[in-house]
């Protein structure tokens, strides 16, 4: 089905004409891609999103995922999007050949991204979360670690978490009290709950690997006694196969307004004997090993929040050309014939608003993940220097502006659609109730 | 969000780099005219703020920083369509563009932004300008 959700002219003029993304393909790391490597991605990711990832959208958020007690239930068809989404190699889009992955930009990379969760946000969040865990195993993880754990995640057989916030400590994590015993063998025990963590329990992978902040008894107060861990759901044997069932369950599902389609879990850790967690790096550097992934992380909300605005704005620019509603201030006769809403001056004010937000937000976006591939791979220190730098100051709005304005977007393409925009029965409300998340 | 001295002047290098190339189009001069001045008052504002915080006055002086980050933003979203005017001004001018409806649509997007949503940046400076303490003394019992 071709997707409409988002423009892929307006992605390619991005690539093409603002960030000259071939320029890329002369260092080092991209020097086997040129740019019918990059159309090709980006075709295959928008062939898998309109034929897979957009018809159950809908369906996925009128049928939240269910917990009998032992299982979490959810529809078939997020499996079948989610195995073609592995296939096509889009969980290993950044990483090292060596490991199984596509070694290509960020900027590509985001704007697959972005054409996915135009499509299917709930779907979605099940890759973005364990991109993001394999990332910072990438960057932090030992090479057994990365082995044990990264590599079947960009598989695709291992899913991720990242386990954060409390029931009591939500934005502020220096009042975590999630603990981490250490034992005689090097591993530690867990306990503790984890709330609000997505993807935190669900029969979609054969692994689901849990990244978990906790302290270690007797370190600093405060976010600098903070360790990070690797508590996986099932232990994983040395010759890679699944082992014991690690003590970590689903106390519960959280039954939120949008994003319905991506489990959102509050997780008890220790109930028993305490879940086994291996030590990520050195102890007490569990917030600067997480923070470092914060810039890449903005960059995927923010451009979250735009893809949620793009897909409203599109229903609607096409329901404003198709729809006859009314006439000029200045048509006096009843009988003439009805405008299309789209000739209505303030119809096209709420248009170019849309417009303008999602349009900014993904340029933004997109050149912030060019600045990820300029401060990565830039042959010129000073030019990764400057690149990280520009990061550092922009990516508190590449996250926040897009989550603010694209919203307010939405709320636009609800107001286009009239009384039929307040209805489950067109999707520009479901795509507001989505984006809402991003806005906290 | 108060950035170190370093990326705020770095942000501003580059914006005013942007401000050049549009001047060179008549029809991008107004944008690039409103896009100077707000880099200005934000610049302004954000030295105000820092008086504030060196006096030691850290929560009063932060107690807007939303709304900071707001008008920053906005900043930067007029940076950014300031960018894609110019490529497709160019685009429009060399008359061999596939598709002229899609670079004219920037060109509209870009008008509407910059009479529409940058003006909103001046009342958010003088807002934060002028330490407005509002927010910071009201006690929770008056709600």
């Amino acid at each position: 089905m071709p997707l409409e959700t988002i423009s892929l002219e307006d992605i390619s003029f991005h690539l093409t004409e603002m960030l000259d993304v071939k320029r890329l393909c002369s260092r080092d790391r991209f020097s086997e891609h040129d740019e019918a490597v990059f159309d090709a991605v980006l075709k295959t990711a928008e062939q898998i999103a309109g034929d897979l990832f957009a018809p159950h959208n809908q369906k996925a958020d009128q049928n939240e995922p269910t917990f009998d007690g032992e299982k979490v239930h959810i529809i078939p068809e997020v499996k079948d999007a989610l195995a073609a989404y592995i296939d096509a190699g889009f969980m290993g889009i950044q990483h090292d050949y060596d490991v199984g992955g596509m070694q290509l930009p960020a900027s590509v990379a985001m704007s697959c991204s972005a054409i996915f969760n135009s499509a299917n946000v709930g779907t979605a969040g099940y890759p973005f979360l364990t991109i993001g865990a394999s990332n910072v195993l990438r960057t932090y993880g030992s090479d057994e670690q990365k082995h044990r754990f990264m590599e079947p995640m960009i598989e695709g057989r291992f899913f991720g978490t990242m386990c954060l916030s409390e029931p009591q400590a939500g934005s502020s994590l220096s009042d975590i009290k999630t603990q981490a015993v250490p034992q005689d063998d090097g591993t530690y025990r867990i306990t503790g709950n984890k709330m609000w963590i997505s993807a935190g329990e669900h029969e979609l992978s054969e692994n689901i690997i849990h990244l978990v902040l906790a302290k270690v008894p007797g370190g600093p107060a405060g976010v600098k006694g903070i360790s990070l861990f690797i508590v996986p759901k099932f232990l994983v044997n040395d010759d890679g196969s699944i082992g014991e069932r690690n003590d970590v369950s689903l106390a519960g599902l959280n039954h939120k307004m949008g994003y319905r389609g991506t489990t959102n879990t509050l997780l008890n850790f220790g109930e028993n004997e305490g879940a086994v967690g291996y030590l990520i790096g050195e102890e007490h550097k569990g917030l600067f090993y997480m923070f470092h992934m914060m810039n890449e992380a903005r960059i995927g909300v923010g451009l979250g929040a735009v893809s949620l605005g793009y897909a409203g704005y599109l229903y609607s620019l096409e329901y404003a050309k198709n729809r006859p509603q009314g006439r000029h201030p200045d048509g006096k006769d009843p009988t003439s014939d009805q405008l299309m809403l789209i000739e209505h001056a303030d119809i096209k004010r709420l248009l170019l608003a849309q417009k303008a937000a999602v349009e900014g937000g993904l340029a933004l976006c997109l050149y912030a993940a060019d600045l990820v591939d300029d401060e990565n791979t830039s042959p010129n220190e000073k030019d990764r220097a400057e690149a990280s730098l520009l990061l550092d100051t922009l990516t508190p709005v590449v996250k926040s502006w897009p989550s603010e304005f694209c919203l307010e977007a939405n709320k636009h393409a609800i107001q286009i659609l009239g009384g039929y925009g307040y209805t489950r029965d067109y999707p520009v409300e479901q795509y507001y109730r989505d984006n809402r998340l991003n806005y906290s | 969000m108060m950035n170190n001295g370093a990326g705020l002047k770095l942000v501003a290098q580059k914006i005013t780099e942007t401000i050049e190339q549009a001047n060179k189009y008549d029809k991008l001069s107004e944008f690039a005219a409103t896009l100077k001045n707000s880099l200005d008052t934000i610049i302004e504002t954000t030295l105000k703020v820092g008086k504030e915080l060196e006096k030691g006055h850290v929560n009063l002086a932060l107690a807007n920083a939303t709304l900071y980050l707001d008008m920053f933003g906005h900043m930067v979203i007029g940076w950014h369509w300031l960018r894609m005017a110019i490529v497709a001004t160019e685009k429009l001018s060399d008359n061999d563009a596939k598709n002229p409806d899609f670079y004219h649509g920037k060109l509209v997007a870009c008008q509407y932004f910059y009479r529409y949503e940058m003006p909103r940046i001046k009342p958010w400076s003088d807002l934060i300008k002028s330490i407005d303490d509002t927010t910071f003394k009201t006690s929770a019992e008056i709600f």
